[in-house]
């Protein structure tokens, strides 16, 4: 039914079309419009319009109202609240992002300072073998005097 | 990527901006209210599905992504969900409390002259209708949609869409004919 493109319409379809969509030409597909409005201009197709533009004049007397102020505040009371929230939000996020920086600084310095600075003391000295500490010429010396 | 109208303002009011949300409201809420007011015939319920509508927009417009669906679709989408909500509750509570005898108060459209009460006569034949053929006519009729936007809006080919139009529309014949006989 939808896929007519811009073939030629034989009155079936322009049936098929005119009782989906009505007798008002703007509400007919675009792709459809002008094959459907070389059928509208035949006999048998005015026909059918003018019965569709029944129904149609029928379904425009349905009227709608503006909406009621009271309800246009409620809803933009409503947005004013969802702002509210959202800048509160906004300021915590913020407050939690600057501890979380702080957080963050203070591991990253520890983690620095642990990979940087100089191991721990060795407490075996530096001259210590697996036979026992190998004294220095210097100490040598010292211990025979 | 499919262009969206209200693309903009949609950034505006994920931003948090009132100007954005005030020109929200003053577009869509006339739109979304008729929808209501047709697939419910009852404007205080209506009013209460629109703004739930309004703040499900507010809620989710940050996650909003341009290039999917339309946000018109979208909207409407959520509005027409929630009329469904209170059509199946309608329903529920008819089946779990049958009236015992009928309403004597009068028809909310007694007293009604003129274009109001023909207004009414439309929307009460358009109740009578089963709700997808009323939600295919309120889209394409009232609510102006292209066949492919009222299509996407049903999530449904543009075929069905057409059948559920003709359905609805001979029905709605039907409904006229058996008032006129009256």
């Amino acid at each position: 039914m939808s896929n007519d493109g811009k073939q030629d319409m034989d009155l079936e379809r322009f049936r098929a079309l005119v009782e989906a969509y009505g007798g008002d030409r703007k509400r007919w597909p675009e792709d459809r419009r002008e094959a459907a409005d070389r059928v509208a201009a035949t006999e048998a197709g005015r026909a059918l319009v003018r019965e569709a533009c029944r129904l149609d004049a029928f379904l425009a007397l349905s009227a709608t109202s503006l909406p009621p102020a009271a309800l246009t505040g409620r809803i933009l009371q409503s947005a004013d609240k969802r702002i509210t929230l959202r800048r509160r939000l906004q300021r915590w996020l913020v407050g939690a992002g600057l501890v979380g920086v702080g957080l963050a600084g203070g591991l990253t310095g520890a983690l620095a300072v642990a990979v940087v600075a100089p191991p721990p003391q060795i407490p075996i000295a530096d001259t210590a073998t697996a036979f026992g500490n190998i004294m220095t010429e210097a100490e040598i010396a010292q211990e025979i005097q | 990527m499919i262009e969206d109208p209200d693309g903009e303002l949609v950034k505006g009011v994920a931003a948090g901006d009132p100007a954005a949300m005030r020109t929200m409201v003053a577009r869509k809420l006339p739109r979304f209210l008729a929808l209501a007011n047709r697939m419910l015939a009852d404007p205080a319920e209506a009013e209460d599905v629109v703004q739930e509508t309004f703040l499900r927009i507010w809620k989710h417009a940050g996650g909003w992504r341009q290039g999917r669906a339309r946000f018109d679709t979208w909207a409407h989408r959520v509005t027409i969900n929630l009329c469904y909500d209170r059509l199946r509750k309608r329903r529920d509570v008819l089946m779990a409390e049958p009236p015992e005898q009928m309403d004597q108060a009068p028809l909310p459209d007694a007293g009604l002259t003129g274009r109001e009460a023909e207004s009414r006569r439309v929307d009460k034949a358009l109740l009578g209708l089963a709700p997808r053929q009323r939600e295919a006519i309120i889209l394409v009729y009232y609510q102006d949609m292209s066949n492919q936007e009222a299509a996407n809006v049903m999530q449904i080919s543009v075929d069905a869409l057409e059948s559920l139009l003709a359905r609805g529309r001979r029905a709605l014949q039907k409904i006229l004919t058996g008032d006129d006989d009256e």
